[in-house]
């Protein structure tokens, strides 16, 4: 695999099991080598929980800028307000009143832009935070969506500037297929697809290999929760030519030491064995 | 009329199983499936579509080249990286495009086009389980709280045609706008949690903002044998804060079993010790 | 003074709406002549800041308060910070009865 090779873990929905393997992959993987994971789920980020004796090397703000409107040169003409396509703004002008919906700002620029008095001017505004955790060779990067707010993709995008381009990276992406995940996946080198082994998992699944298609990605399937729906996905996806990485039993071991925060490599010798041969056909894959 | 959100802080959590069984278990009723984004509840329901619509959730932005002179106003403004330039040919990245205008408004040749995007459909149908107002988001697509809203507004309609004593609504998970426009104006909401690391913190996110709207709160804690200390914990806090547990589930494979044949649990296997809780729990909501 | 209170129709008798921002109507009424005009909610089509454009609305008509089931929060802070006091729980009821609740409880 190329040295700086980023690969992206998604899933159709949550619960999947999609943290459970870019987890385990992200310890496995950086035993040799320095990894970086980003969790990128930054609604719910769960990734750290898994990494115990971690050392905090970084923490700072993911900001957009808002704008700011100076009520001694609002003239209340309404322009920003009409151009505001998430009406953001709000200008009554019978009350000489200016309100910007910070909520609904999405930090564009375009109302501080076109305002022809020069009425408004920006000021960073958190809507997240981006916390890195060093743990021997692994660096786990964490975007964390701030509690009220509504928009995650700033957050993924600021979450993402902090790249080392030259060492190799795992994604640990949002669930489904909102634009989120979009954001995530679409400049990686291949998506690692977990699936769960259900009717439910079954159908997001499909939506999740629509999106992939769309965006030209390399892709190959876990499924996990395995266990009698498993012959019917796999023979969907051999219809389709889609390769199949392994299975995951449905195993209430496996539920168990995730509830406690265990990686289940390091818990249960043969999932260790079994992740690295995953590790061996991703190469392989990747040739 | 009484309208019920089931939600949950973290997808996964069984929230649409229980939905389902509910939805055999109040029989006077609509029922709408409000994760747009993946929605699962037609897979078991198999519904009889009566009615389907286009969702126009968005606007839509694109260059026209024979109008464009490749001036590069559009990439200067632009910070969503959503500029694509290849040689003199500009495009608008139609994942990236945050659908904000400004390259709209500066474009000097008036290159640019705004239109509405169809993002979506909605439908309304019929199933074993009485009338199912559903919707889907198309791929990629922003999580919007207006195809929520709208389909709960015609869920509204028809419970009002129909006389209807209740709306049960099978909300989407996480947070943020989609699960607001879930929740505002609901009577109750059932909170579905699980016992895991996060289960917790995400349950009092949830809890948190149905308070914040002034909606009344209860909480089932499914497979709550995977994990009895987390459980106890989740137990401890609503018993702490005033929020009811109406039921303890017990992780059980009938779960998965009644999915894989299409069914609900409850039409699966009616005598499960799963199927008595929950009608346990269809008695203690109505 | 004005009081603006979503609704689901054009008049008094009309229901108040559950949820400011997209009810089809706001009914402004005076409360010293009891006189009424109803507001079509440009909220009502929006993909998006709903609750802000209805504030607009009422407050250019001059609303001093708002009588809701219920409110979102973006609505919320911006009523406020238009000047506008918002009063929840008036569920199920006319906007008639509302009104004059509030009158009520507030002599």
């Amino acid at each position: 695999m190329k040295k700086d090779i980023k690969i992206a873990v998604a899933s159709g929905k949550g619960g999947t099991g999609k943290t459970l393997v870019a987890t385990n992959l992200a310890y496995l993987l950086s035993k040799n080598k320095k990894y970086q994971l980003f969790d990128c789920d930054v609604e719910a980020p769960d990734s750290i929980i898994f990494f115990s004796s971690t050392q905090k090397i970084l923490e700072k703000n993911a900001n957009i800028m808002i704008p700011e409107i100076n009520p001694d040169k609002c003239t209340y003409c309404g322009l920003c307000a009409d151009y505001c396509e998430f009406n953001a703004i709000v200008i009554v002008s019978q009350i000489k009143k200016a309100i910007v919906s910070e909520d609904l700002c999405h930090g564009c620029g375009l109302c501080s832009y076109i305002c022809p008095v020069n009425a408004i001017t920006e000021k960073e505004k958190p809507i997240g935070k981006i916390t890195q955790f060093r743990i021997n060779n692994l660096v786990i990067k964490e975007g964390r969506l701030n509690i009220s707010e509504s928009t995650p993709s700033p957050v993924i995008r600021s979450l993402k500037k902090e790249i080392e381009p030259d060492n190799p990276a795992i994604y640990d992406a949002p669930p489904g297929t909102s634009c989120s995940v979009i954001h995530t996946i679409h400049d990686v080198d291949f998506v690692i697809l977990v699936a769960e082994a259900s009717p439910f998992g079954f159908y997001d699944m499909k939506l999740s290999i629509e999106v992939f298609k769309k965006l030209n990605k390399k892709f190959g399937v876990i499924i996990n929760k395995s266990g009698e729906y498993t012959d019917k996905i796999k023979e969907y996806l051999k219809q389709e030519n889609i390769k199949i990485f392994t299975e995951i039993p449905y195993d209430k071991e496996i539920a168990h030491l995730y509830s406690e925060g265990k990686l289940i490599v390091k818990e249960l010798p043969h999932y260790k064995e079994k992740f690295m041969e995953l590790i061996t056909e991703i190469e392989r894959m990747l040739q | 009329m009484k309208q019920i959100a089931i939600l949950s802080g973290k997808g996964g959590t069984g929230k649409t199983s229980i939905t389902a069984s509910l939805a055999f278990l109040i029989n006077n009723k609509i029922l709408v499936d409000c994760d747009v984004d993946a929605p699962d509840l037609h897979i078991i329901l198999e519904p009889e579509i009566l009615r389907r619509e286009e969702f126009k959730g968005r606007y839509e932005f694109k260059i026209l080249p024979e109008k464009c002179t490749s001036c590069n106003k559009c990439y200067e403004v632009c910070r969503f990286n959503a500029i694509i330039k290849t040689g003199n040919k500009y495009t608008i990245d139609e994942y990236e495009c945050d659908s904000c205008g400004f390259c709209f408004r500066v474009c000097p040749e008036k290159a640019i086009i705004k239109r509405e995007k169809v993002s979506g459909e909605w439908f309304i149908s019929n199933t074993r389980a009485g009338k199912f107002i559903y919707a889907r988001l198309y791929p990629g697509e922003e999580n919007t709280g207006k195809l929520v809203t709208l389909i709960r507004y015609m869920a509204k309609r028809e419970a009002e045609d129909e006389k209807r004593e209740y709306i049960l609504i099978d909300g989407p998970p996480g947070m943020g706008c989609p699960v607001i426009s879930t929740l505002a104006g609901v009577d109750l909401v059932i909170a579905v949690t699980e016992p895991t690391f996060s289960g917790l913190s995400d349950l009092k996110r949830l809890l948190k903002t149905a308070d914040h709207f002034e909606v009344k709160s209860k909480v089932i804690i499914n497979k709550y044998n995977i994990n009895k200390e987390v459980s106890h914990k989740i137990e401890n806090f609503c018993n702490e804060n005033g929020y009811e547990v109406v039921a303890r589930i017990p992780f059980d494979s009938v779960f998965m079993e009644a999915m894989i044949n299409r069914k609900s649990v409850i039409e699966y296997a009616p005598s499960s010790e799963a199927s008595k809780i929950l009608t346990k729990i269809a008695r203690e909501i109505q | 003074m004005k009081v603006a209170v979503p609704a689901t129709g054009g008049s008094m008798n009309a229901q108040v709406s559950e949820a400011f921002g997209r009810c089809a109507y706001f009914i402004i009424v005076d409360t010293n002549t009891m006189k009424f005009e109803p507001v079509s909610n440009p909220g009502v089509g929006m993909m998006g800041g709903a609750g802000p454009a209805a504030a607009r609305a009422i407050a250019e008509r001059g609303a001093e308060v708002v009588l809701t089931g219920a409110v979102g929060p973006n609505a919320k802070q911006t009523l406020n910070s238009l000047g506008i006091k918002v009063y929840t729980g008036y569920n199920n009821m006319t906007v008639k009865e509302a009104v004059e609740k509030f009158l009520q409880e507030n002599k």
